[in-house]
């Protein structure tokens, strides 16, 4: 699948030009996509060629070819698998399927079959928590993987014939309280046009909605210091960039609900005075592009998006998609607007804040694929009902995927305030040791406390609730958290980059029985420096999973009665 | 108070991280003052302030790593962490811009916690002894870890490197196993020098600082400006050292070895020494030089005069073919070449524009052609035994003395360029104490320079010491300034013009009268770029004389220069050259005798004459910027 540039790729406006400086940059990662999917890697020539034709700097294509996971400067395989290594594929079998693979290809993961035809590669969470294991086989995804499928995928890429393989899935029916319940096509937007700029951020401010990413920053708030930065140009991008460990919900919103997404977005357009929006896909969602393609053209056609939104003359709102490459950091907001840049991935300081300086340095509001979703509910129906469900602290609902040990994972709507109890009740899961709330850079919560609840008070979450039955090894799972964070930092700040390895051995210390008690606090005590001194959320979340899991699971581990011998200077 | 980046509009640098951005954020305050608490002293301070500026204002030093004064922000070594009332972590002070009153607490037990962390982070990984290397007792990493009492690695530390040293250029050594990360060199390569080879690769723990593709750096575009080496916080990147060979050279008594010296180190090596910048110590470098047993020390600000001479001549002879001949092939304005890293610079991006560029070598080159012909023959010493050794401010000059078309005399011009930092490893290593020497004049004949030589320690000062001289030329006077000051090309401005009416011109230069001359000044190559694109749009038609140094402030910010380098250091080495200036007996490079001297003995078909242009003059290659391509350019001095 190749992206076209993504000026040109712009509907409604036609604009054709590539624009100097910055913007011309913003080109850089759908080119490079491009190159990727022509040739399998990005070549010498097409680094230098791609520097030259944006005015940058050779090694400055190298550096970014070379952090994101789907970009490679080495010739791959014409056809990838990857296999998911999260830690729901691990608990289903993840190890098992790698090996069917390795033996059916005779190839080792990170190899290429001699003809060069296909490669296999591990990659993280690939949002196909709830059907475990999972593979992705070039653009496409593929859950339940079975020893007869892996036989069926190995003998149709080597026979160049097409793969279309699916599961047999049934229709869900979705039921919730809010972004699940019944509503008409537009009204949203429609009321949003009607009460205009001050309604819209009066109606979002009054429904005291926060952020559904996870951090649960006030959505009003944010759009109100949008709308009052003053600037010639603003813009409204969709965080689509689903990479947390266990997070599949806005894969349903996305394929399912899209056009509220797209109304959502517009009326933050309205709201703070953008004309445009962008989508950021995930990469391994690549191939939703064509049915999101399909949708805004027919949202254009119905007059959602385009000039004169729903008629109203002097309202034009159009979004463009773009497509990352496989990194789970440009999901931080100040990442993903880098990565938007054509640069790195690399988080920004704050202040300021991108609300003030976001893309291209031009006010932009980042928000989750879910809270737009919200806000139309809101806009439709009104704040009075929205505030109806939840907590006083925490209002409206909040979208669930449940993964791991249970009978029925899947993506629910539950209100805010529901204990972790009922969620094992509704997903059918019976003797649960742990669950992991907010993947990887969430929580784990121990049996004895399974009557807290989701809420921005007590637990909260951006959506992945991961199951571990009795028989799990919580170290495996901090290690597999970790192992994750080590190949998804962005490498820039030193507590992040350099801290996570130090956890990981930390755990490998503890499986083996070398670690001591003092050591042990030093590396909880280390955490708690990552947790306050790394420069973006990711790094801060990092060490989460390993402290409460060291916490909550002392019997995990065996501490060594010998001190970890310190390499002393003379003193 | 925020400081402008060198090179910043064509800055590339991630928009958040160019300090404008913050400035215009701030424009829209107005230049309103802030309060701000720090430890309990309060300061104000206009909005848009960071902590880190605030905190300095009132003498309170929080530790940094990868901030610098020259570059852009990067918040990323988390070293300059404190607590902001307001907020849930610790804040990167260097990149948290104030535009509400905080309180802010710079050593709470958080964050001196957090530092020792963050130290022994950067030490589990920082492979490689104190004692060998380059930057022992400077290094800030070590200077931290003494301060903040590091006394175990509590985290464990690598036990063997895992990257091979890069020895590949001729100027600088690259070792990543002492690399923290910080990427100045890369802000330094990228956005301030704009030459675009360094940028880090990777990502989480398997980050690292690379060339394109990784090549060693001889084979990518390097221009060897050693920037990246003068802001580097520990010994990742260094100037080869050529001072093993000297010793070897110096101490072979059928060997004799001369040093010729640069204006601009002697207004820094005192800092190597421990005094102040901007202390001139020229005549103690000359009786330091003499003890460490180099057989004559002699001036390189001589050929600086004889460079003028040469390219003054050679512009005279453009302008001439121009404006009487009309000779539309004559490619005006003429562009210096003294700066070995603008050469590299403009032969890899700009090629098709080498024609602007003067023949004339830099005056390093011509001194070494000159010491192996003029010199080994008035004093019957066989060239063949004469170790030519120069000492620069400049890492470029290693490589610019490897250039293969630099031995027209038949033998190797210079044969070791070393550094202000090695010179004075050399002297140290001696036991000599250079602040407490007695002073000591240049040898002759080679020794004799004049305060306009001197002035191209500076950016501005070839111009300046080229309008002493051609002015003078063309119409009989002295330059029409003040103590023969040229106020107008003066000062630190990244570009900077100046226009010269000539009202009346005499004899051969007639032609000229009417005529005002304009000239352009820049340095640091990323001025250099946005000048070669005024070139390339046609705005500089009207322009006749351009100067362009590779390094911010010229030669006295060059990449061999002592470390640290800021812009306050560079403006004292400024007036320390400028103040020697004034006190020297020629200032005009046309009244330097052995000048007069070798024009009437040597070279007596005089400027641009043959034997000029066989041995003072240079040819240039047409590299472009496409890496890869021909690279059997490896021994052509890339």
């Amino acid at each position: 699948m190749a992206i076209r540039h993504p000026v040109k790729n712009t509907p409604g406006k036609g604009r054709e030009s590539v624009v100097d400086g910055d913007e011309a940059r913003s080109a850089l990662l759908p080119l490079l996509q491009e190159a990727q999917a022509r040739k399998g890697y990005v070549s010498d020539k097409d680094m230098q060629g791609i520097a030259d034709k944006l005015g940058i700097h050779p090694v400055e294509v190298y550096s970014v070819v070379t952090f994101y996971s789907f970009l490679t400067e080495k010739k791959q395989g014409k056809h990838v698998i990857r296999i998911s290594n999260c830690v729901s594929n691990e608990m289903a079998g993840s190890k098992r399927v790698i090996r069917a693979f390795e033996k059916a290809l005779k190839i080792k993961t990170g190899e290429v079959t001699r003809d060069g035809k296909i490669g296999l590669e591990m990659t993280g969470c690939i949002g196909m928590c709830d059907r475990a294991p999972a593979v992705m086989v070039d653009d496409l995804l593929i859950g339940k993987v079975t020893p007869a499928a892996i036989t069926e995928i190995v003998k149709r890429l080597k026979s160049n014939r097409k793969l279309d393989i699916k599961e047999s899935e049934k229709p869900v029916k979705r039921e919730g309280p809010v972004i699940f319940s019944p509503i008409e096509p537009s009204a949203g937007l429609k009321k949003a046009l009607d009460t205009g700029q001050s309604g819209v951020l009066g109606a979002v401010k009054d429904s005291g909605l926060k952020g559904r990413g996870g951090a649960g920053f006030p959505t009003g708030m944010k759009w109100d210091f949008a709308a009052k930065a003053c600037s010639d140009r603003k813009f409204v991008v969709c965080n689509a960039d689903e990479g947390e460990p266990g997070t599949f919900k806005d894969k349903v919103l996305l394929t399912e609900y899209l056009p509220l997404v797209f109304e959502g977005m517009a009326i933050a357009g309205l709201a703070i005075g953008a004309d445009t929006g962008f989508l950021y896909l995930r990469g391994e969602y690549r191939y939703m592009v064509p049915l999101i393609k399909k949708e805004l053209a027919r949202s254009l056609k119905r007059g959602i998006l385009g000039k004169d939104v729903l008629g109203k003359k002097g309202f034009g709102f159009d979004i463009e998609i773009r497509l990352g490459s496989g990194a789970y950091v440009c999901g931080e907001e100040t990442g993903l607007i880098e990565s938007l840049e054509g640069n790195r991935g690399e988080p920004r300081n704050r202040p300021p804040f991108p609300v003030n300086t976001g893309y291209l340095g031009h006010p932009t509001v980042v928000n989750n694929v879910e809270t737009f979703v919200t806000v139309t509910h809101i806009l439709a129906r009104g704040a009075d009902w929205f505030k109806e469900t939840g907590t006083d602290k925490s209002f409206g609902s909040k979208l669930i995927s449940v993964s791991g040990d249970c009978k029925k994972p899947g993506v629910y709507e539950v209100r805010f305030g529901i204990t972790i109890k009922e969620i094992l009740r509704i997903a059918d899961a019976r003797d649960v040791k742990a669950v992991q709330v907010g993947g990887a850079s969430g929580c784990c919560v121990p049996r004895k406390h399974f009557n807290r609840t989701l809420g921005y008070e007590d637990l909260s979450t951006g959506g992945s609730v991961i199951i571990f039955g009795q028989n799990r090894d919580m170290l495996d799972v901090a290690n597999n958290f970790l192992k994750f964070f080590e190949e998804e930092s962005c490498g820039q700040c030193t507590p992040c980059r350099q801290g996570i390895p130090v956890l990981a051995e930390g755990v490998e210390m503890l499986k083996n029985g070398e670690c001591s008690a003092a050591y042990l606090k030093e590396l909880i005590s280390l955490s708690e420096t990552m947790q306050v001194a790394s420069k973006c959320g990711l790094g801060q979340s990092g060490p989460n999973a390993f402290v409460s899991i060291i916490e909550n699971f002392p019997r995990a581990y065996k501490l060594s009665r010998k001190d970890r011998t310190e390499i002393k200077f003379d003193a | 108070m925020l400081k402008e980046p060198f090179g910043r509009s064509t800055s590339r640098a991630p928009v958040s991280q160019r300090r404008q951005r913050a400035r215009e954020l701030a424009a829209g305050v107005g230049d309103a003052l802030v309060k701000v608490v720090i430890d309990d002293i309060e300061v104000e301070v206009p909005v848009g302030t960071t902590i880190l500026e605030a905190a300095g204002k009132v003498n309170i030093k929080i530790p940094t790593l990868c901030t610098h004064d020259d570059l852009c922000l990067a918040g990323v070594c988390r070293i300059c962490v404190v607590e902001v009332d307001r907020e849930r972590t610790l804040q990167a002070s260097c990149s948290y811009p104030i535009f509400a009153p905080v309180n802010v607490r710079t050593y709470s037990s958080r964050v001196r916690k957090a530092r020792m962390h963050i130290l022994q982070l950067l030490l589990r990984e920082h492979y490689g002894e104190c004692y060998s290397c380059a930057r022992n007792n400077n290094c800030e990493l070590q200077a931290l870890a003494k301060e903040y009492g590091v006394s175990s690695y509590k985290f464990g530390h690598i036990d063997k490197p895992r990257y091979e040293k890069d020895t590949s250029s001729y100027a600088v050594v690259r070792d990543m196993d002492k690399c923290i990360l910080c990427r100045r060199c890369v802000r330094t390569c990228i956005d301030l020098q704009e030459v675009g080879v360094l940028e880090a690769a990777y990502r989480g723990h398997d980050t690292k600082i690379v060339t394109y593709m990784d090549r060693p750096l001889d084979d990518v575009i390097c221009i060897a400006c050693g920037q990246c080496i003068n802001r580097c916080p520990t010994g990742a990147l260094k100037a080869k050292d050529p001072a093993e060979d000297v010793w070897g050279v110096i101490d072979d008594p059928s060997k004799h070895v001369i040093i010729q010296t640069a204006p601009s180190p002697r207004a820094a090596m005192g800092e190597e020494f421990g005094l102040p910048p901007g202390t001139s110590v020229t005549k103690k470098l000359n009786t330091a030089i003499k003890r460490v047993g180099f057989d004559k020390v002699f001036d390189t600000n001589f050929t600086a005069d004889l460079t003028i001479m040469e390219e003054g001549t050679e512009l005279l002879q453009k302008l001439k073919r121009k404006l009487v001949d009309k000779d539309q092939s004559v490619k005006l304005p003429q562009f210096t070449s003294c700066s070995p890293g603008w050469v590299k610079y403009i032969e890899y991006f700009y090629p098709e524009k080498l024609d602007y560029l003067s023949t004339a070598k830099s005056p390093q080159q011509m001194f070494g052609a000159l010491v192996k012909t003029w010199y080994a023959e008035k004093n019957g010493i066989d060239p063949e035994n004469i170790v030519s050794v120069s000492l620069m401010p400049c890492s470029a000059k290693k490589l610019e003395c490897e250039r293969p078309e630099m031995k027209d005399s038949g033998y190797k011009d210079v044969d070791y360029a070393l550094t202000t930092r090695e010179l004075a490893g050399m002297i140290r290593e001696c036991g000599i104490d250079l602040p407490n020497l007695p002073d000591s004049g240049f040898d002759d004949p080679l020794g004799i320079g004049t305060g306009a030589g001197l002035v191209f320690g500076t950016t501005g000062g070839v111009m300046e010491a080229a309008i002493r001289t051609v002015y003078e030329i063309v119409t009989g006077e002295e330059v029409p300034f003040e103590g023969l000051r040229v106020a107008p090309v003066r000062g630190m401005e990244g570009i900077r013009t100046a226009e010269l009416p000539i009202k009346k011109a005499a004899g051969e230069w007639k032609f000229l009268e009417g005529v005002t001359l304009k000239v352009m000044i820049g340095h640091g190559t990323a001025n250099a770029k946005k000048i070669m694109e005024m070139l390339l749009r046609g705005e500089l038609d009207d322009y006749h004389f351009v100067e362009i140094m590779a390094c911010p402030g010229g030669c006295l910010g060059g990449g061999g220069q002592p470390i640290p380098t800021s812009p306050e250091i560079r403006e004292a080495r400024a007036r320390a050259i400028y103040a020697e200036d004034e006190g020297l007996p020629y200032r005009k490079s046309h009244e330097n005798p052995i000048v007069k001297q070798i024009y009437k003995e040597f070279l007596t078909e005089g400027p641009c004459g043959h034997l000029s242009h066989k041995l003072l003059h240079t040819t240039y290659t047409k590299r472009g910027k496409w890496i890869g391509s021909g690279r059997a350019a490896k021994k052509t001095g890339r």
